[in-house]
């Protein structure tokens, strides 16, 4: 599983836990990702969204412009249970090894 | 700083996306940089190419790149032309190979004006207002197309004696080398309107069609004036002054449609 994958599955966890915006779901990842640079999450996200995976929409106005938040769609819940089972079996092959 | 790191990302944005992938992106990085050292977005989100260019779709990317290229030769082909013929004439090298195909130029210009107005009408963005200098450039490309014309008007109406007084024999090479340096500023701004047309408002692509006018109209002239191929017989000049004619009102044309 590459590390694409798994900030894809990350992404998609946030996701699917309730609507967020995009630069929260950037920070959140980051915080947890430090290495990984808030373009390089962005660009998956927006891959996502483009994919059909997630859906973009303009949140309430209070005093600036909308924030744009994400949601999860059908095929962005099918992508993350694939993205999941793909995650465990990675897990389970690892620890056979005795990597923990 | 901030303001920096944000104008480059606009840039870059609009370089490497569609327009409207561009202004949600755009609009999506505003709140991102908020509050953050240039230091700090440098740090976190790389240099604004690197961040934009992941974002570019590789196919899409590639058929602008494509388009960006037929359009820049379209542009500066006919201006290198004449450099090259210049050089060519100076070190007395044999290089005339595109000489030979002395149309081309007025080829590309329908190709270019074409591919320029198609793409950028369906892929370009549109401001309120005019950009500030596209009605200076194109001014001031009409008045390097008038004294082409003005060349033009001295060969074909046969004014021998005002060409002899402005352009002695020891000076012949004085209007040869005004063509030559006002075809590759014509080039030039083309170059200049081309780029313009993707970063900022797609009406500047009416600057790269009269650039590319320009360009195609001081090839045709260069051509007549070093071809030395005038038969003096009555009416010589007429199927040259249509296939003029025709080159300059194409690009008025385009220049005019251009710019809505």
């Amino acid at each position: 599983m590459l590390k694409k994958d798994l900030l894809e599955l990350c992404l998609l966890h946030l996701v699917a836990q309730g609507d967020q915006y995009g630069y929260e779901l950037l920070r959140r990842l980051h915080a947890v990702f430090p290495d990984v640079q808030e373009s390089a999450i962005y660009a998956i996200l927006r891959q996502l969204c483009r994919e059909g995976a997630t859906e973009r929409y303009p949140g309430e106005i209070s005093g600036g412009p909308a924030r744009k938040y994400y949601r999860l769609t059908e095929a962005g819940r099918a992508r993350r249970a694939a993205l999941l089972e793909v995650w465990r079996e990675t897990r389970d092959a690892l620890a056979a090894l005795g990597i923990q | 700083m901030r303001r920096d790191y944000l104008s480059k990302l606009v840039r870059a944005a609009r370089w490497y996306l569609p327009p409207a992938e561009a202004a949600e992106v755009l609009e999506d990085y505003r709140e991102i940089v908020e509050g953050r050292s240039e230091e700090e977005l440098r740090r976190d989100l790389g240099t604004p190419r690197a961040a934009m260019k992941q974002l570019a779709q590789p196919k899409a990317y590639r058929r602008w790149l494509a388009v960006f290229l037929v359009l820049s030769a379209c542009v500066l082909l006919p201006a290198a032309d004449v450099v090259r013929e210049e050089l060519s004439n100076l070190f007395g090298l044999f290089l005339n190979y595109l000489t030979r195909t002395p149309r081309y130029a007025e080829l590309m210009l329908p190709l270019g004006t074409v591919l320029a107005f198609a793409w950028f009408q369906r892929n370009g963005r549109r401001e309120q207002a005019l950009p500030k200098w596209v009605v200076p450039l194109l001014m001031f490309l009409l008045l390097g197309i008038a004294w082409v014309s003005f060349l033009g008007w001295l060969l074909f109406a046969e004014q021998w004696d005002l060409l002899n007084s402005l352009f002695p024999e020891e000076r012949v090479w004085v209007h040869r080398l005004t063509l030559g340096l006002d075809a590759l500023a014509a080039g030039v701004i083309g170059m200049l309107g081309l780029v313009k047309a993707r970063l900022s408002d797609r009406r500047w692509r009416a600057v790269y069609v009269l650039g590319l006018t320009g360009a195609a109209a001081c090839v045709f002239m260069w051509k007549m004036y070093a071809g030395m191929f005038w038969e003096f017989t009555p009416g010589w000049q007429t199927p040259y002054v249509i296939r003029y004619i025709v080159v300059i009102l194409v690009g008025l044309l385009g220049t005019g449609v251009s710019l809505c």
